[in-house]
């Protein structure tokens, strides 16, 4: 017991760290993948498999354009649960071993333990929907080739049959890499931060990990609404229409801008505008929601 | 200045809409920079209220509490603190190095100097050879060990420790009081909550009863005890002539109230059994 840790012991005050935040961060990532969250890569395996070979009766294009569909959605469901149902189990199982004490009643900040909390959960849903994205990347890829290679091995003939070829050839190319699959991937993960920070908000006052994920649940499958409400109410006009717009929009949250997978397969073009700003809404509303959630957690007696 | 001070320290805890259960009532509290002290009561007592109420936990309905100097309730006040707490579960799938990585670098010990203190501690908790085991395999002494480990990662100068040997065999039992013994000897300010009265009575310097939220009794654990109206000797080599010669003299002056043969605990003679650790 001889080594001192003055640095520590004579500090007369104790400013925010993100280097703190980082710590609980990177201990929340190995939580949840203990929590055996990997699993989906089984899943989204097996979706993959599943859609590059089922759809392989169709024509080329209603083939990669089944694929996309399916794999997209996937990527949004699942990153839709992990958000979810991972955030909904941090605090409470924190609660339950008694670990928050060890935390707290050390020079840590109450914001720092929740912000640790949502950044380890983001980045790993950044690192999972990025996986899932490279395997979706590399489906594509040998498809494209595979579909390609078809298509060549057909055009053994004449010049205007080379002419279909090549049409061909550029349609599944214009498919296969088509920018806004990116996008649509980015609003995606958008969609997981504003569920991690809204989970997060919630269980500061949920009484159990069960709640947390009905709660959230009921909100992910409500969001169409959101954009459902907006339509109608703000075409009527009236204050009264106007105070539960704005309710609604701040308990339930715009996700259908964030969800973009039918325009996308269907060759909708996405704006860089569009793009922007729709991000600015998720960082916008996964903000207010998280400030909520430190207030809350501020007063909350442990 | 007191390690720890609480002024007319008072908890409510609101049951249902109307009902209120007082857990703490006005509660008056010096603990002295150095000292072991125990705070002792039945179950329900306020003891966990108090040490919630002081690392700012709970927030106080009156009154307040400081830790040296510091309101409890800012995190400045816990630079130099280190709690125990009460079955202590940690993070099941880190190893007992990992875990006190993890709490060293919450309290922004790094490098070097935290390596070099994570040897020191698993050392002094005696835990260096299940370093590399996960919590999950460790039994309820190891992991009430590596919870002492975690509360002393940062070189704090108040250790709260809350039923340290709750579920702990007889020998670790022991280890953990020689260990509240060495603390004291570096200057360290413990606050001890057990059940566990011999254990209290060997190491507190001073304790307060706590019941019904309310302090019952204070004082110097040794003043406490002493029963100043009466004397004891202790002899060997006695025939019993001498005994009887000794009983006689006494009852001539004053009043025999015991003569007997002095008993060994029976935590020494389990001690002496397994050859487990000296008591100090």
């Amino acid at each position: 017991m001889s080594t001192p840790v003055a640095d520590i012991a004579d500090q007369e005050t104790l400013s925010f760290s993100l280097a703190r935040v980082w710590v609980i961060a990177t201990n929340t990532m190995t939580e949840v993948i203990r929590q055996k969250v990997l699993y989906v890569f089984v899943i989204f395996t097996l979706v993959l498999i599943g859609a590059s070979s089922f759809f392989t009766q169709f024509s080329f294009t209603t083939e990669l354009k089944s694929i996309i569909d399916t794999c997209l959605g996937a990527i949004k469901y699942l990153t839709a649960l992990i958000a979810i149902v991972g955030t909904a189990m941090l605090l409470p199982s924190e609660i339950e071993n008694r670990t928050i004490y060890t935390i707290l009643t050390k020079p840590v900040y109450r914001i720092e333990f929740l912000l640790g909390k949502v950044v380890g959960m983001s980045v790993l849903l950044l690192i999972v929907t990025a996986a899932m994205s490279l395997l979706f990347g590399a489906v594509l890829f040998v498809k494209e080739k595979t579909l390609i290679a078809s298509a060549l091995q057909g055009s053994v003939g004449g010049a205007h049959v080379s002419d279909q070829v090549q049409q061909a050839v550029a349609a599944i190319h214009a498919q296969a890499r088509n920018p806004d699959l990116l996008k649509a991937i980015a609003l995606l993960f958008a969609q997981s931060v504003i569920l991690v920070s809204m989970t997060i908000m919630v269980s500061t006052f949920a009484t159990s990990s069960l709640f947390s994920i009905i709660i959230m649940l009921l909100v992910y499958f409500c969001a169409p609404l959101s954009a459902v409400a907006h339509e109608v109410w703000s075409a009527q006009g009236s204050p009264l229409s106007h105070a539960g717009l704005m309710f609604i929009n701040f308990f339930i949250p715009d996700l259908s801008s964030m969800t973009l997978v039918d325009d996308v397969v269907v060759g909708k073009t996405v704006s860089m505008a569009f793009f922007w700003s729709t991000c600015g809404y998720a960082a916008f509303y996964s903000l207010v929601v998280f400030a909520l959630g430190t207030l809350i957690f501020q007063e909350k007696e442990l | 200045m007191y390690a720890v001070e609480t002024k007319d320290l008072t908890k409510h805890f609101r049951v249902g809409l109307k009902r209120k259960v007082i857990a703490l009532d006005h509660l008056n509290l010096q603990v002295r920079e150095g000292e072991v002290y125990g705070l002792l009561g039945p179950n329900g007592s306020g003891k966990s209220t108090t040490l919630k109420l002081v690392l700012g936990l709970h927030q106080p309905t009156e009154g307040e509490a400081t830790v040296f100097g510091r309101s409890s309730e800012t995190v400045v006040s816990r630079l130099h603190v280190g709690l125990l707490p009460e079955n202590p579960y940690f993070y099941r799938y880190l190893n007992g190095e990992e875990t006190l990585r993890f709490y060293g670098r919450l309290c922004r010990v790094t490098g070097p100097k935290l390596e070099e203190k994570i040897n020191e501690l698993l050392e002094l908790v005696g835990l260096s050879q299940s370093r590399h085991r996960r919590l999950a395999g460790y039994s309820k002494g190891m992991l009430q060990r590596i919870g002492l480990a975690q509360a002393m990662i940062h070189d704090p100068k108040l250790l709260l420790l809350d039923e340290p040997t709750a579920g702990v065999d007889p020998e670790g039992s022991i280890d953990i009081r020689n260990l509240i013994i060495k603390l004291k000897k570096m200057g360290k300010t413990v606050i001890l909550c057990s059940h566990l009265l011999s254990q209290v009575q060997d190491v507190c310097d001073r304790i307060s009863i706590l019941r019904y939220g309310k302090m019952v009794l204070e004082g110097n654990v040794k003043e406490l005890l002493s029963k100043k109206d009466q004397y004891q000797f202790v002899g060997s080599g006695l025939t019993e002539q001498d005994k009887k010669a000794i009983e006689a003299l006494i009852a001539s002056r004053g009043k025999l109230v015991s003569a007997s043969h002095p008993t060994s605990t029976l935590e020494d003679l389990y001690m002496e059994s397994v050859g487990g650790t000296k008591i100090i």
